[in-house]
């Protein structure tokens, strides 16, 4: 998808257009390597650009625009060697309509030195090892240590969207954006083992790797309508969250298990997102200020 | 000699009564008899191609004068060397802003500028102009901006825990409309939380069991414009939770605070200050969609 993008952008922005006549090619590009020297990898430093190891790093990015009269075509590129990088690239006629196609992936490092005693860091049903012993308290867990295994909590989005939206000479305009993000990797969440009351001394918890998975899609939709200087506008959004790890276990869904080191229960459970789908619609009708009025209902 | 004075005198005598015919507009043309230095900055910004290529009514094909207002004024106040130009200039801040803003939004209220009118920044009294360069080629960094006003936001973003706004990767104007919006603090959405939710979808729910002041407003617990405490909270935790769970209800039944931190070598005895605090146990504390999440432990 994203090698996709890039050579549409790139064949878009040079194909000449029908009329090529006056056509101006302005804007700029830069393309470079950078150095990283660390003296420790840390995820700190590169928690949303990806930089955490030594080395030479391709950056690029561009600002380029082809103009021919009133009509457009924008490309915009950032940290096209790095984990986050994106790119948009518009087209259109100014002040009439507009289309658009995007590229965005970010990273977010939590935490390289974490270690986790499960097995399945990752997946939705975390296992202790084989040869674990376990017991009451950690001090009781005879061969805890031995049995750590470092784990790297990180995520990475990557969101791909695309809109068009028309101003139309009778005053009324509309605008259509659908958009597909992904999340996934790994976070952190305290998984209780004990009562539901909590039970003080008799609750223990402990922090288990939490796999993210998730698929978002969007669509959102406008209509504005303007007389004089009255306007009415109304948007939709329909949004679908949807998270790949729902565990068909003993029959119930939606609960990935762990097991319990602390040598009280076999297995215990923890809900995760499941799915929604949540639907909003807005309309606004802002007057001569200080008054306004907006409705937005919604349903999920 | 002395016909061309008549000429002359006859063409002075004229062109008044024409411009006027014309409502005062004399035309591009003459604009860059003096202003000849925007003439190669218009030709390439927006209103320049719109306007002579393909303008949208007929005040757009008026070029210059479209937004400057009628120049025949203009002139003879330059002639005169009135202090007065009798010319719309958006860079003095001379006159009133709804006026100057007026010219803008004869055409740009519409999608993002429908909310200007009764907004923060229309109230207070701001212009188009305090914000856009109407010339230039390139717009300024939206974040500059914003942090040429709000500096208190530049400071928060250095925190340690922040959105990545630094790193290029949002701006202001993701949550943000400086336009105006539907909600509250030129918010994009009709509520706090659903301006969260736009990216944070996994909150929105729905939920079984939904902790009500995460339901009510995520900015009761988190500040996003940047915190110096993990997940852009405002407070620590368990600090954070006993700002509103005393000590009244049945659990917890002692407040946690620094008596029980731990100290190299020991452990604290008390787990609720270590790890993720409260969250070792109520790790669903956006809501929970377990049958026995009333809680929030699972």
């Amino acid at each position: 998808m994203k090698r996709l993008l890039y050579i549409a952008a790139v064949a878009a922005l040079l194909a000449a257009p029908a009329d090529s006549s006056g056509a101006e090619l302005a804007g700029s590009a830069s393309i470079g390597v950078g150095l990283l020297d660390i003296d420790n990898e840390s995820y700190k430093f590169g928690e949303y650009t990806g930089l955490t190891k030594d080395g030479a790093y391709l950056l690029g990015s561009a600002n380029i625009g082809r103009y021919s009269g009133p009509y457009y075509l924008e490309l915009a590129a950032r940290d096209i060697g790095l984990d986050n990088r994106e790119l948009f690239l518009r087209g259109g006629q100014f002040g009439r309509f507009d289309s658009f196609i995007s590229f965005s992936q970010t990273p977010r490092l939590i935490s390289n030195n974490s270690r986790t005693l499960f097995e399945g860091a990752g997946s939705s049903n975390l296992t202790l090892p084989a040869t674990f012993g376990r017991g009451a308290t950690t001090t009781a867990m005879t061969n805890l240590e031995e049995n750590l295994k470092d784990v790297r909590l990180e995520l990475k989005r990557k969101k791909a969207a695309l809109g068009f939206s028309e101003r139309l000479r009778s005053g009324f305009g509309y605008s259509l954006a659908v958009s597909r993000e992904d999340k996934e990797g790994l976070k952190s969440i305290g998984g209780t083992v004990g009562t539901a009351g909590g039970g003080g001394n008799a609750a223990k918890s402990i922090i288990l790797p939490e796999p993210v998975d998730y698929r978002v899609d969007e669509l959102r939709a406008g209509l504005v309508g303007i007389r004089k200087i009255r306007i009415c506008q109304v948007d939709y959004l329909l949004s679908l969250f949807e998270s790949q790890h729902r565990v068909n276990y003993v029959g119930k869904r939606l609960f990935p298990c762990y097991r319990d080191p602390f040598d009280k229960y076999r297995f215990c459970r923890i809900s995760l997102p499941g799915q929604g789908t949540s639907s909003a619609f807005r309309a606004a009708r802002p007057f001569v200020h200080p008054t306004r009025s907006t409705s937005s209902p919604s349903t999920g | 000699m002395l016909r061309l004075l008549y000429v002359v005198i006859l063409f002075l005598a004229i062109s008044p009564a024409y411009a006027a015919d014309n409502g005062g507009y004399v035309g591009e043309r003459e604009c860059y008899a003096c202003h000849k230095e925007i003439r190669a900055e218009y030709a390439k910004d927006r209103h320049g191609r719109v306007f002579t290529s393909a303008p949208n009514g007929e005040l757009q094909a008026r070029g210059c004068e479209a937004c400057h207002g009628p120049g025949a004024g203009h002139i003879d106040a330059v002639d005169r060397e009135d202090l007065d130009l009798r010319i719309q200039n958006f860079r003095s801040e001379k006159g009133l802003p709804t006026e100057a803003n007026a010219r803008c939004l004869a055409c740009h209220e519409n999608g993002e500028r429908g909310f200007w009118k009764g907004s923060r920044h229309e109230l207070s009294g701001m212009r188009c102009a305090s914000c856009h360069k109407i010339h230039a080629e390139e717009a300024r960094p939206a974040m500059e901006v914003c942090f040429s006003c709000h500096q208190e936001r530049r400071a928060q973003l250095q925190r340690t825990s922040h959105m990545p706004l630094r790193e290029g990767k949002m701006t202001c104007n993701n949550c943000h409309n400086p336009h105006g919006g539907p909600g509250p603090s030129a918010l994009r959405q009709a509520s706090v939380n659903e301006n969260c939710y736009a990216c944070h979808q996994e909150k929105r729910g729905p939920l079984v069991w939904e902790h009500p002041p995460a339901r009510e407003n995520c900015a009761n617990c988190h500040d996003p414009h940047g915190s110096n405490y993990e997940s852009l909270l405002k407070v620590k935790v368990p600090y954070l939770c006993q700002s509103c769970h005393t000590t009244l209800g049945s659990h917890p039944r002692n407040r946690y605070d620094g008596a029980n931190l731990p100290v190299p070598g020991t452990p604290s005895t008390t787990m609720q200050l270590a790890g993720k605090g409260c969250l070792n146990c109520h790790s669903q504390v956006h809501g929970s969609n377990h049958p026995s999440g009333r809680r929030f432990q699972r």
